[in-house]
Order: structure tokens, then sequence, then C-alpha cells
């Protein structure tokens, strides 16, 4: 019982040392080289089993598709991918009302699969669509809640480094993973186009000056489309069909897919030596924060089966008579929650080695769990204080007329939309499994 | 926040250049060093990938030699991060202490970065003999009279990633340390 003490302090402890400031990873690891300390009165194996963890916790092939997606997002961030995927589908809705919008949330849709980092998606948007809406009498709250809200496809739409840390801390298939997500992904693109078509059909105002010019229609030709259309399609083709058949492993597609973008900047010449450096500096330092997350997150959660934490919260659950749907309440409301103070990676490793033992021992398919998780998460880049999207919304902006509250309210619809489609996935679990079979 | 300084221009900027003080570019090489073998493990997976479906010519060994980069990546890059201010954490609470009393931000400070000084200094101390063995043993990877390479220097770059941890959380240290006296 004693074990179990120990380990509820630490955890009480490291959430203080959280919210205070001190880097997650390092307060991960600080607890668990104390907690095993404690639980078993042996400091030389406490220090032992941390060496131990940075070698073993990410010493295989697996973890290489980290660094490797998100150079492949670095890389078609800067080769206009995302203006021509915009262009293409604001000439696809162009005589729709809300048009703009709508084409937004395709366009993330569709960049949302080559790119596993919803701030890259964020960015991209922001400096595509941001100006275009508001050229054309869009509300400034609409249009920048519009790129921070679908912003959140990127990593929904495989591939997503949220899928690939939820497949390496749950132990479950990252290419399954990705092959679930599409459907849901495409499912919440669905529903936030048709949140815009009924805003901008039933509250006009809400969205745009209905007063202002419309905007013009795109010139575009077949020409024109095809170019802009082809390097992204081919792209999304090479990485997730060699997924879902099986061709490669995700490490390779996200190898391939990398290289793939870097072709694509070179040969639109929007690469050079510097810039490429650049890129593969910043790509480093992304994927460093990550992989030492979960290096820590492995240590952490070895401390918390050593205390017994999650069997104890288990026990608890079904002593409180909550029953599995209670339970996955419970869990949402707690990431959701979480998600307003710290960032969406650092979630998934604190409360993932705790949920999925539990959630195996409710009969929940992990997948499917796995996907309701991440959209839970997702929900807190958007949420005040602390949401990713919006911040990078408004970094990219650089506009000190629109300030981080005209982003946060203008995104409330989209998380109202996410919240309905949580529990439409909840409820439909078929939804996730349809392509990556049932367990 | 990590994930927050991709949209900044002027960070990558000061990144990609090299520094001036000794400390600092012996971080930066190591840095580097890392960022290439990303470089150099995406063109060896698609060198694997189009030998083995086009030319009938898989490479070896490719899955396990990833598998070591990357411990060797993460290593290398994590003292240049550290150095860098470029871990992941929630700062709202930092940044409010800041505006109110400068001093007690910066004392925070002092305290995370020597926590950072002694969980590093405990990782390098139970690595050693990790590494010692690795050396002594010639231990290897890979498999025998196929393709076989050394277990050490994978080994010496995590002493080298946690010994290099530890003196940039000393130096953000005594960087927050002189700050706190000055405010």
């Amino acid at each position: 019982m004693i074990e179990i003490e120990i380990g509820l302090a630490l955890i009480a402890l490291m959430a203080g040392l959280v919210l205070t400031g001190m880097p997650i990873g390092i307060a991960l690891v600080l607890l668990s080289f104390v907690g095993i300390g404690l639980i078993r009165e042996n400091w030389e194996l406490a220090g032992r089993l941390l060496a131990l963890a940075s070698y073993a916790a990410i010493s295989d092939y697996l973890f290489a598709t980290i660094p490797l997606f998100v150079l492949m997002g670095l890389l078609v961030s800067v080769s206009d991918i995302g203006r021509d995927t915009f262009d293409v589908a604001r000439y696809a809705l162009r005589n729709l009302r809300g048009g703009l919008g709508m084409a937004t949330v395709a366009a993330n849709a569709v960049f949302g699969a080559v790119t596993g980092i919803s701030i890259a998606s964020a960015a991209v948007f922001t400096k595509v669509a941001v100006p275009q809406m508001m050229r054309f009498g869009y509300t400034p709250k609409f249009a920048v809640g519009a790129v921070a809200g679908s912003s959140i496809l990127g990593m929904l739409i495989p591939p997503s480094l949220l899928m690939i840390i939820y497949g390496v801390l749950a132990e479950v298939s990252i290419g399954r993973l990705f092959i679930a997500g599409v459907v849901p992904g495409l499912v919440m693109a669905a529903a936030f186009m048709l949140m815009i078509y009924c805003l901008a059909r039933f509250r006009p105002a809400y969205v745009m000056d209905v007063t202002a010019n419309p905007p013009p229609m795109p010139e575009e030709t077949a020409g024109s489309l095809a170019a802009k259309s082809v390097p992204i399609l081919s792209l999304i083709a090479l990485v997730l069909g060699g997924l879902y058949t099986g061709f490669f492993t995700p490490t390779e597609a996200g190898a391939i897919g990398a290289f793939g973008a870097l072709l694509i900047a070179l040969v639109r010449r929007r690469l050079d030596v510097p810039r490429f450096w650049r890129l593969l500096l910043e790509t480093g330092f992304v994927s460093v924060g990550i992989l030492f997350l979960l290096i820590a997150a492995s240590m952490y959660s070895r401390m918390l089966t050593m205390a017994g934490i999650p069997s104890a919260i288990g026990d608890l659950i079904t002593a409180l008579g909550l029953g599995a749907y209670g339970f996955l309440l419970v869990y949402l409301v707690f990431v959701i929650l979480l998600g307003c103070i710290i960032d969406s990676s650092s979630i998934l490793l604190i409360v993932t080695p705790i949920a999925v033992p539990i959630a195996t021992g409710f009969g929940f398919d992990l997948i499917h769990f796995g996907i309701i998780t991440v959209i839970a998460v997702e929900i807190g880049l958007l949420t005040p204080p602390f949401g990713i999207s919006a911040f990078a919304v408004k970094a990219t902006l650089n506009d000190k007329r629109i300030g981080l509250e005209t982003i946060f309210a203008g995104a409330l619809p989209f998380i109202a939309v996410m919240l309905a489609v949580l529990a439409l996935l909840v409820a439909f679990p078929g939804l996730v499994t349809a392509l990556s079979g049932a367990a | 926040m990590s994930e927050l300084d991709l949209v900044d221009d002027a960070a990558q900027e000061a990144a990609a250049r090299p520094p001036r003080d000794a400390f600092g570019l012996a971080l930066w090489l190591l840095n580097a060093a890392g960022t290439l073998m990303i470089g150099a493990m995406m063109l060896l997976i698609v060198a694997d990938v189009v030998g083995r479906s086009f030319l009938n010519a898989p490479i070896n060994g490719v899955a396990e030699i990833c598998a070591m980069a990357i411990v060797a990546i993460v290593f290398l890059q994590l003292p240049a991060a550290i150095h860098a201010g470029r871990m992941t954490r929630a700062d709202m609470f930092l940044a409010k202490l800041q505006a109110r009393s400068p001093r007690a931000a910066e004392a925070l400070e002092v305290v995370f970065a020597l926590l950072t000084v002694f969980i590093f200094a405990v990782i390098f101390r139970a690595s050693l003999p990790y590494f010692t063995d690795a050396w002594q043993q010639a231990e290897f990877f890979g498999v025998q009279g196929v393709w076989t390479l050394p277990t050490w220097p994978i080994r010496l770059c995590i002493l080298v990633g946690t010994g290099g941890a530890a003196l940039a959380g000393l130096v953000a240290a005594a960087r927050s340390l002189r700050r706190a006296i000055a405010a």
C-alpha cells in the first residue's frame, strides 16, 4: 500500500513542478528516479534503470518515424503545397457561400495527409488563407478561427505525430492507427464544412460582412489545377498507399515521404542549401524534444507500474461502479482539461501509461481508444489559456489588431464540432475500425 | 515551447549559424552531427526501399542501424536543445511570475536547471559501465558473419549527450543566477 502512496504523492509533486514551468521531460525523469529509489529502497538500481531506459526506450526502428515525418512536414510547408491545395479547394467550392472557409477546411484535410504536425498546418494556412478571407469580407474572428480549428486535421489525418506517440506508449501498430485515422479525419472535415455551411447560411453576419463584394471567380484551367494538385496527390498516394497495402513500414513511409517532399521543394526551387540546413536543424530540435519525452515517459510508466498506480485507479473506478463508459467520460474530461494547461504530446505521455491498462481491462479496442484519445488531446490545441494552434496562428499572423482572445473565440464552434464528432466515434466504433479491421 | 518555435524565423536563423563561444560551438557541432544523421538515415532507408523493390538488392541491417542511429541522434542533440532552452515546458506560470517578480522567476529557473544537472549526472554515472563493457568486450550488433558494427560508439554518444546536457544545465543555472542577482 505504501508504494501507491509514494506514487500518488509523486504524481501530485510532478503536477506542481510541471505547472510551475519545469521542463516536462526533466520532471518525469526526476520523479521516476525518486519514485523507484523510494519504492525499492535502492538508489543504485534506480540510476541503473534510468541508464537502461535512455538506451532501450528509443532504440527501435519505429522511432526513426518521428524525425522523418517532422522533416516531411517542414519540407511540404516551404514548398507552396499548402497554397496550391487551397487554390484547388477554392475553385471547387467557388459557388458556395462561405466557400473560402470551407476551402480552408478542405485544404487542411488534404494537407493533413502529408503532414503530421498541426502547428505546421496552422502556420501554412495562416499565411495562405487568412489574408484571402479577410480581403473578401470575412470577419477576422471567423477567418483565424477557421484556420486554427481546421489545423487539428493535421494530426488527425495520418501521418500524425500524436498517433506515433500513442502507438509507442500503448504498444499498438502505428500503421494500423494511421489507417484507422482516415475515416474519423474525413468525418471531422465534413462536419467542420457542414458547420461553416450552416453558419454562412443562417448566421451570415458571423462569417462575413454581407455587404462586401463576393470574391471573384478564381481563374483556373484544367492544366493549372492539375499542376497544383498532382504533387500533393502523388505524395499522399505514395505514403498512405504504401502504408495501406503494407508495402512500406511506417518508418519507410516517413523516409519516402520526406524524400518526395524534398524532391518537390527542389523542383520548385523553394529550397537552397542554407534553407535546407535550417529545416534539418529545426527537425532535430522538434524531434529531440519528443524523443526525450518518450525516454522520460518510459521511465515514468515503469515507476507507475512498480507503484501499482494503474491497477489501483482501475480498482477505484470499478469500486465507484463507473463502468466502461463512465470511465471513458471521466478520462476524456480529464484529458480535455489537461489540454488547457499543457501541450499535446506531454498529455499523452502522462496519461496513456495509466489509462491504457485500465481501458484494456474494460475491453476497449486500443486502436479505437487511441483515436478517441488523439481527438480529445487535440481539443487542447484550441483551448485557452494554453492552445498551441492558436499561438501558432497568432505568431504567424503577426498582426496586432487580432489578439489571442479573438483566435480562441473564433475556434469555439470548431471545438463544439470536435466534441460532437468525439461522441459520434465513441458511439460508433465501426467508423474507426472500418479500414483498419477490428483487433 | 519547442513546438511553437517552429514558426519563429529569427530563432531558426540564429540556430543555423555556429556560435562564437567554445562551449556553444561544441554543442552546435554535436547538434550538427545529429542533424546530418537524420538526413543520412532518410537517404539510407530510401536506398533500401529502391534497392529492394527495383534492383533486387536490399541493404542489410537498415532497421538495426536506424534503431542505433536514433539513440545517437537524440543524445547528440540533447545538450544543444537544453542550451537553447528548447525543452518542452508549460511556461504560463513562469511568464506571470517574471512580470511580477523577475528575481523569483530567475531563482526558480536556477532550481530547475540544477535538477536538470542532477538527473543527467545520475544517468551519466549509471551509463558509464555500459560504455566500458562495450569497449572492453568489443560488443557488437548485427548478424555474425554477415555484417556487424561495434556498439561502443552509441554508448559513447549517450555519455557525451548526458554529460553535455549536465554541463548545459550548469551553464543555464549560472546564467539565471546572475540574472537573479542583477534583478
